[in-house]
């Protein structure tokens, strides 16, 4: 078990989501970067379905009531355990009693808490995330506290290095796939959408200015502000299917894109969808910070899936082989 | 040691069916402790060893004893497992160690890359360094001193 002591507002139990049920009006959730949520899982030994804590609002303290392998992945938040600080992307094991402290990261937005066996609370439609809008998952559909508790899942045998262990952080490992910034800008992959030849010459202008992510951006979309983009002619269209990643443009003329707690219908028309390959990086882009929409090619967004699985992959093979070797020589 | 190229590091492992080259690395897939050892070269050749179940792995209890050049009182900070040296995280601006510096007992001295994988390398005994002998990029192998250093005066 796990005692919160202390949180900003906002932070919420998150797992990979809760796929299955748009049809009905039922969001997805699930972790802003799911990326980081899974290494963290892989690290303690969990399966990829255990759920976690979202970060987004610091400083976060946490009180261990028992030994427990555990896992900080995604914002470097410069986290610290009863005052020893703990590398970005890391796991150890805190003994009873110990307080582990997340602090307002330098950048990127979101880190991830994970625990050996997972943080445990009922799931729901089969999954354990929080949907705050529809006030179900997570611990009551709520965001988290100072002083609630939270049960572990039953964990793995493991042999966690007792000096702890960590991962080179994705944006490093495969800084050749996800290129940084360009000019200050986040540069994000996207295909056109269904509306995108509406624009006409103004489509043009949505992928070459940089976009600001505006304060009015959540875990529901982002709204972007820059140089507003029009259509040619204004259409009425019905509400059609929405999923995280696809950018409307609502009458203003400044794009929204959805993320994870994306509405399930919408109305405006869609310029363009981001690849899923990339929506981990927009997870952790800030509030205040720029991003540019680069057009890619649905084979340019299967090779970017690729060479992610093939991190994660060797992030899990690396891992337990490290385990094997090193309990050999314990 | 010798800095090796990763990026070409493969060519020198030479045919991968060459029986010799298998039973030498089986050799020492056998002395590490490890179970299984997996190659791929950047051609896309790949050569994957795993130790039969039930076959006793080697279980070293300390690295074979080395001369810590810097005297008596000198502390030898060891790789945890081989791999890569690196002496800071990927994603910090500075090592984590240098000569004259004070570290705690516990203290991260630099990492061992082992593929994605990040293993600390920490100071056992609190003291100043006075040597670093592994530079970032080295190969280093199990119980390789990385650096030495000597209690504070």
């Amino acid at each position: 078990m796990i005692e919160i002591a202390a949180t900003g507002p906002l932070n919420t139990i998150q797992d990979l989501g809760r796929p299955g049920y748009r049809n009905v009006g039922v969001t997805g959730c699930g972790a802003m970067d799911p990326l980081a949520l899974t290494i963290g899982n892989i690290l303690v030994g969990n399966a990829p379905e255990a759920a976690g804590i979202e970060v987004q609002t610091f400083p976060f303290r946490l009180r261990f009531s028992e030994r427990s392998a555990f896992a900080v992945t995604g914002a470097d938040c410069r986290a610290k355990l009863d005052g020893v600080d703990l590398p970005p992307w890391w796991a150890a094991e805190a003994e009873a009693g110990q307080v582990l402290e997340l602090f307002p990261p330098l950048k990127d937005a979101r880190t991830y808490f994970s625990l050996a066996g997972g943080v445990d609370v009922a799931p729901v439609m089969g999954s354990r995330s929080t949907s705050l809008r529809g006030g179900f998952g997570g611990l009551d559909g709520r965001v988290l506290a100072a002083g609630d508790r939270l049960e572990t899942g039953a964990a793995t045998p493991l042999f966690l290095p007792k000096d702890g262990y960590g991962v080179v952080p994705p944006s490093i490992a495969l800084k050749d796939v996800f290129s940084s910034a360009d000019g200050g800008a986040l540069v994000i992959r996207a295909l056109p959408a269904g509306e995108h030849d509406l624009f006409g010459a103004d489509a043009e202008r949505f992928w070459t200015q940089p976009w600001k992510i505006s304060a009015r951006s959540d875990r529901t979309g982002y709204r972007l502000s820059g140089d507003p983009i029009h259509p040619i002619e204004t259409v009425e269209m019905r509400s059609h299917g929405v999923v995280p990643g696809v950018v409307q443009v609502p009458p203003a003329g400044e794009p929204i894109v959805q993320m994870s707690d994306a509405n399930t219908a919408g109305g405006y028309p869609k310029i363009a969808g981001v690849i899923e390959a990339d929506l981990w990086r927009l997870g952790q882009a800030r509030i205040g910070s720029l991003l540019r929409f680069v057009p890619a090619t649905h084979g340019e967004a299967k090779a970017v899936e690729k060479a992610l699985a093939a991190y994660v992959e060797d992030v899990r093979r690396t891992a337990r082989l490290v385990a094997g070797a090193l309990a050999a020589f314990a | 040691m010798a800095k090796r190229d990763r990026a070409t590091g493969g060519e020198a492992i030479g045919d991968f069916s060459d029986p010799v080259l298998i039973s030498t690395l089986t050799g020492w897939l056998e002395a590490s402790g490890a179970r299984e050892l997996e190659i791929t070269t950047a051609d896309g050749r790949a050569l994957k060893i795993v130790l039969a179940a039930g076959r006793p792995v080697a279980k070293l209890s300390e690295a074979a004893p080395e001369q810590p050049a810097g005297g008596p009182e000198a502390h030898a900070v060891k790789a945890p497992l081989a791999g890569i040296f690196q002496d800071r995280h990927p994603a910090a601006a500075g090592p984590l160690a240098e000569e004259g510096l004070s570290l705690t007992a516990g203290a991260l001295a630099g990492f061992v890359e082992v593929g994605p994988v990040l293993l600390p390398v920490r100071a056992r005994e609190a003291g100043v360094v006075i040597e670093v002998r592994a530079r970032a990029g080295d190969l280093v192998g199990y119980g390789d001193t990385i650096l030495l250093t000597e209690a504070a005066r």
